[in-house]
């Protein structure tokens, strides 16, 4: 859904006037009470069951539910042919209901066309260099659409994962799990199996000194990382990496980071019975930028 | 046995139910009861494609007319191809290799097209959302999702 209807222009723009917050849980005994209560509405709004366990609600500036649909008519995108362009024009449909419903101007909020907003660092001091790494996972080759809107993943750095990664007078061996809590992010969303986290993760980097670059000094993070999926098969796979370190000239403390990953995750689908290859692609770089 | 002929022919099936009834006001003839044993892969088939004529063309036709109609299936949207990416070298220690690893960054970033879920104006959480709609005087489009397995996280698009 985040990349089919919430990514469909018309959607993305139908949404411009709006204030967007979400939630997600297991189930509704981890909801709070606020979210309970917007759940609740739809019994009082007469919404009728909604088939999906994905809900969209309008509420107006008194935070009162307006109306609530799903974004399917059926129970997944299935009931839409997993068709973007239909999802997309379903939503929309409802949310110009709600609109007009708000008597809303069309475009009020669009001064905010450009900007981004991504996962905030949550870190003690975010200001100084590598507190943390912004992580941007594409995947590809995958019949759902919801592969299509990148995942971003923002992971805060220690004072021990600097000292790793601080400037080689030669070429020296990482060991990945000094980096597990940012290298783990490498795997795609949507597995919908067990905990779908990475659970093992293992490999050698070298970090090797590659030059001078006017005040800079750089050096080269590079190598394999085996990973083990969480599912229903324990799948392995292997990301390499490749990153790119900024030193100043006078210190071994590393400024600032940017790299790549690449691997391929073999779904298993037990259904089909056949494996579907995942391209993992990933491009991270430090906070601050 | 007459049933079994109708649910297991389903395409013939489906032509004699659009037949009109004949004359004794029934689907099936009485004087064929008697060939249940007779019963030739033809029969229980019905025709084989080469044999349907244009007749049984027009009795389809009418069937659609009738309200007998075959199931349309809801197909899945043609795959979005995107070009997969080449797996990594080992690059060289030196300033080539920085450049060519910074490239491949530059190549791996997302478009802000594709990233145009994060050019919505989002919120913490509903209760920042609350608080800034009132201030603002905007109205909230709020997103309830649950997953009984996985990673949940909506936002970050590990869900």
């Amino acid at each position: 859904m985040r990349g089919s209807s919430l990514s469909c222009p018309a959607v993305v723009n139908a949404l411009r006037p709006y204030i967007v917050a979400a939630w997600n849980g297991r189930n509704f005994h981890e909801m709070p009470a606020d979210v309970e209560e917007v759940r609740r509405s739809v019994h009082r709004l007469r919404l009728g069951p909604l088939p999906s366990n994905v809900t969209m609600f309008v509420l107006n500036s008194n935070g009162e539910t307006v109306t609530g649909f799903s974004p399917f008519p059926g129970k997944g995108p299935g009931s839409l042919g997993h068709s973007q362009k239909r999802m997309g024009e379903h939503v929309r449909s409802h949310i110009a209901e709600a609109s007009s419903k708000l008597q809303l101007p069309k475009r009020s909020g669009a001064n905010r066309d450009r900007q981004l907003t991504y996962p905030k660092l949550h870190a003690a001091d975010k200001l100084r260099p590598l507190a943390g790494v912004r992580f941007f996972l594409t995947s590809v080759d995958s019949i759902m659409n919801s592969f299509l809107a990148p995942v971003v993943e923002v992971v805060s750095l220690d004072d021990r994962q600097r000292d790793v990664l601080s400037f080689p007078a030669e070429s020296t061996m990482v060991d990945a799990r000094n980096l597990k809590n940012w290298l783990e992010q490498f795997y795609p969303p949507a597995m919908m199996t067990r905990s779908g986290y990475v659970t093992k993760l293992t490999g050698s980097l070298t970090l090797q000194p590659a030059g001078l670059h006017n005040t800079n000094r750089h050096a080269v993070l590079q190598g394999d990382i085996n990973l083990v999926m969480d599912d229903a098969l324990s799948t392995h796979y292997v990301g390499r990496l490749a990153a790119v370190l900024t030193y100043a000239n006078d210190s071994s403390e590393p400024i600032s980071m940017k790299g790549v990953m690449r691997g391929i995750f073999p779904k298993r689908d037990l259904r089909a019975g056949r494996t579907r290859l995942i391209s993992l692609s990933a491009a991270f770089h430090s906070l601050p930028e | 046995m007459r049933l079994s002929a109708v649910v297991c022919c389903f395409c013939s099936g489906l032509l004699m139910a659009a037949e009109p009834p004949n004359d004794h006001g029934t689907l099936f003839d009485p004087s064929n009861e008697n060939r249940v044993s007779e019963f030739s892969p033809p029969e229980l088939f019905g025709p084989s494609s080469k044999q349907r004529s244009s007749q049984t063309f027009r009795r389809l036709t009418r069937s659609r007319r009738s309200g007998v109609r075959p199931r349309k299936p809801v197909r899945r949207s043609p795959r979005i191809s995107r070009p997969v990416p080449a797996p990594l070298d080992i690059y060289s220690a030196d300033q080539q290799g920085v450049k060519q690893i910074l490239a491949e960054f530059q190549t791996a970033l997302p478009t802000t097209g594709a990233l145009s879920f994060y050019s919505l104006d989002w919120a913490e959480d509903l209760a920042d959302a609350k608080r800034r709609a009132f201030s603002e005087r905007r109205p909230i489009f709020f997103i309830m999702v649950t997953n009984y397995s996985g990673p949940a996280d909506f936002f970050s698009g590990h869900c």
